[in-house]
């Protein structure tokens, strides 16, 4: 079991070496270089752009640039180009935004993705399984920020609440109460649209587990033995169709940049995917950079603890390692 | 007595076998089984005949519609209404002198636009699909028939991949690109090949020890010859739906892009960019709005549910036929 860890350890760093390469070129082979981003300003002479060159590392070769890159985001004295502030404190400052974002989703969507999939399983082919089945695929080709806006339209005309922000702005010395309150409305659209479309994949692929476990032989077996279906279904089944989605868990972590981009643009959250999106428009190399290789570095770290997990779930796993 | 293993074998008689339905045949009864995916099937012939005729109508020196005529004395207005013939020139009036489906904010005809985009939208979903289903057969069949350090090389790869948060992945590099309809397709394609790949090295796993692999290699012909003639063709179902469902989210995120201002770059049209432009008049014109979102939703959800069918076909698992 050790063996396994540490060699699953080793694994992720050497992938995370090679992430680490790709982020960095993605970047840096862009054609153009940052400091032209206003060669028309008469201002700007070529003193200053030599300056801002050594300043940044842009004159030296790739490859120190590319080391010297790491050193300072390791010492988290990376300095993003727009505001000289440190990536790492800004990377984490709107990582603390997202997280509500994030974690009211993730649960609205397991919270609800289960109960659906299995019970469309339970009842395959009725009117419930194809009705969920139809909402599925309707809500996974609804393009987000079309349902965005539709939703904000009709939250404001019939409840009449604030949707867009963090919270409600100039209102923070009017009670904790209300205060809670607001948060709380601000959350409710933006973690309800993320969570549509997870709902959406995720109930159809518990479907599909649940579908192929309910065919084993050991079902059958415990049919036979005039086990309540109750039983049955919600002990024997469900514990082996629940395995895979342990894995599932590590891979829900890309959803907190990429999938939130859009969103976090519509409401003015101001996210992780929306410090991206920013950093993009003023082509902020360093933030976008840290951006894509924490993303990178948070999904390995989720992998690596759901092969821990699967490993305890799972003892088929541990004898095959021997 | 090898007269008698020769009856046997040459034994004519089948009446108590069922009758021999043909694969096209029993996939195309098990897609019909499927009512949603039957539906899929039609909506998307509807989508190719709208993208055809689309390509027609629109494209050329002198179109019939043209999509990219800007008439000022005609901006925003709603479905149905008439043009305004007394102020246009000849070559600036709609077809039939109406606007089908409303003009936007420079007052070209929707209708057109909404024409050239189903053409644009079926190129970007193509192309890109077709650039990582190539990619993702390749280096499965690579991974899957060498195996060893080929395989883990490949797979490494493929793990990196799906590390990246794919779409912002995908938007930092439309960005930092200059803004070409090109490199959408190819950067959606060079993004969304690692789930195929594992498909078809999973399915070359199994093949790779099939006698007809093993009959192949003994006849002498080339691996290359074995691998891409022979195995991918048995390997090629999960890809055929993959494929069909990547189309579907190449031109989601196609409208993602543009909603964000990175996508298909004027003055072509696409649903994507005739959306993003709609979402600043939602209250003045909505039938921009509404006419691309539809649009995009119903396209999606044909090759999805159809992608879905296809799966349930295309499983011997559920053959019941």
């Amino acid at each position: 079991m050790i063996s396994f860890l540490g060699r699953n350890f080793v694994e992720k760093l050497i992938t995370l070496f090679f992430i680490s390469i790709i982020s960095f070129s993605v970047v840096m082979l862009a054609p153009g270089d940052p400091s032209e981003i206003d060669p028309m300003n008469p201002k700007f002479t070529k003193e200053d752009i030599q300056r801002l060159r050594e300043a940044f590392d842009l004159d030296k070769p790739l490859y120190m640039q590319y080391y010297l890159y790491y050193k300072k985001l390791f010492t988290n004295t990376l300095l993003s180009y727009k505001d000289n502030q440190p990536v790492l404190s800004k990377i984490y400052e709107r990582f603390l935004n997202s997280l509500p974002l994030f974690i009211v989703g993730t649960f609205l969507t397991w919270c609800l993705a289960f109960p659906l999939g299995i019970h469309a399983a339970l009842r395959r082919q009725s009117f419930f399984d194809r009705s969920t089945t139809f909402f599925s695929y309707f809500f996974i080709s609804l393009p987000s920020f079309f349902l965005a806006y539709l939703s904000i339209i009709f939250m404001v005309k019939f409840f009449n609440v604030p949707v867009i922000g963090l919270a409600t702005f100039g209102r923070e010395s009017v009670g904790i109460w209300y205060m809670i309150n607001d948060r709380i409305w601000h959350l409710v659209l933006p973690s309800m649209l993320g969570a549509f479309a997870g709902i959406a994949i995720l109930s159809r692929y518990v479907r599909g587990q649940m579908l192929e476990v309910i065919e084993q032989d050991y079902i059958r077996t415990a049919k036979a033995k005039g086990l309540p279906d109750d039983q049955v279904y919600y002990k024997h089944a469900l514990r082996n169709a629940l395995l895979p989605f342990i894995t599932m868990f590590g891979l829900v972590i890309p959803g907190l940049i990429g999938g939130s981009v859009i969103i976090e643009s519509i409401f003015a959250w101001p996210g992780m995917g929306r410090l991206g999106y920013d950093a993009i428009l003023a082509r902020d190399y360093p933030v976008i950079l840290s951006l894509n290789f924490v993303a990178a570095c948070l999904v390995l770290l989720g992998t690596f603890v759901s092969d821990v997990f699967y490993m305890a779930a799972d003892p088929r796993i541990s004898i095959q390692d021997k | 007595m090898s007269e008698d293993i020769e009856k046997t074998v040459y034994r004519h008689d089948d009446s108590d076998l069922p009758p021999h339905i043909s694969n096209v045949k029993r996939f195309w009864l098990q897609l019909c089984q499927n009512p949603l995916a039957f539906w899929g099937l039609i909506l998307l012939g509807l989508f190719f005949l709208t993208a055809i005729s689309g390509t027609i109508l629109t494209h050329g020196d002198n179109p019939i519609m043209d999509p990219e005529q800007v008439r000022l004395v005609d901006t925003l207005k709603s479905p149905l209404s008439k043009a305004n013939i007394e102020l246009l020139t000849p070559k600036e009036r709609p077809l039939f002198d109406i606007y089908f489906l409303g003009t936007d904010k420079l007052g070209r005809d929707v209708l057109s636009r909404a024409l050239q985009g189903a053409h644009v939208s079926l190129l970007v979903g193509f192309i890109s699909v077709g650039i990582s289903v190539l990619l993702g057969i390749i280096l499965g069949a690579l991974a899957g028939y060498y195996g060893n350090y080929v395989d883990s090389i490949i797979m490494r790869a493929v793990d990196i991949m799906l590390c990246f948060p794919s779409f912002f992945l995908i938007l930092t590099i439309i960005a930092l690109l200059p803004a070409s309809i090109w490199n959408i397709m190819i950067v959606i394609g060079l993004t969304s090949w690692p789930g195929i790949a594992r498909f078809v090295r999973a399915e070359f796993l199994s093949l790779r020890k099939q006698d007809f692999v093993t009959a192949a290699e003994a006849l002498g012909l080339s691996k290359f010859r074995i691998m891409f003639v022979h195995m991918v063709p048995n390997a090629i179902a999960p890809v055929l739906v993959s494929a069909t469902i990547g189309v579907a989210s190449a031109i989601l995120t196609e409208s993602g892009l543009s909603f964000l201002g990175f996508g298909v770059p004027p003055p072509d049209a696409s649903w994507g960019n005739i959306l993003a432009d709609g979402k600043e008049f939602i209250f003045d014109a909505p039938w921009l709005f509404i006419v691309s979102g539809t649009a995009i939703l119903v396209t999606v959800l044909a090759f999805n549910l159809f992608g879905e069918g296809l799966r349930d076909a295309l499983n011997p698992k559920l053959r019941e036929l």
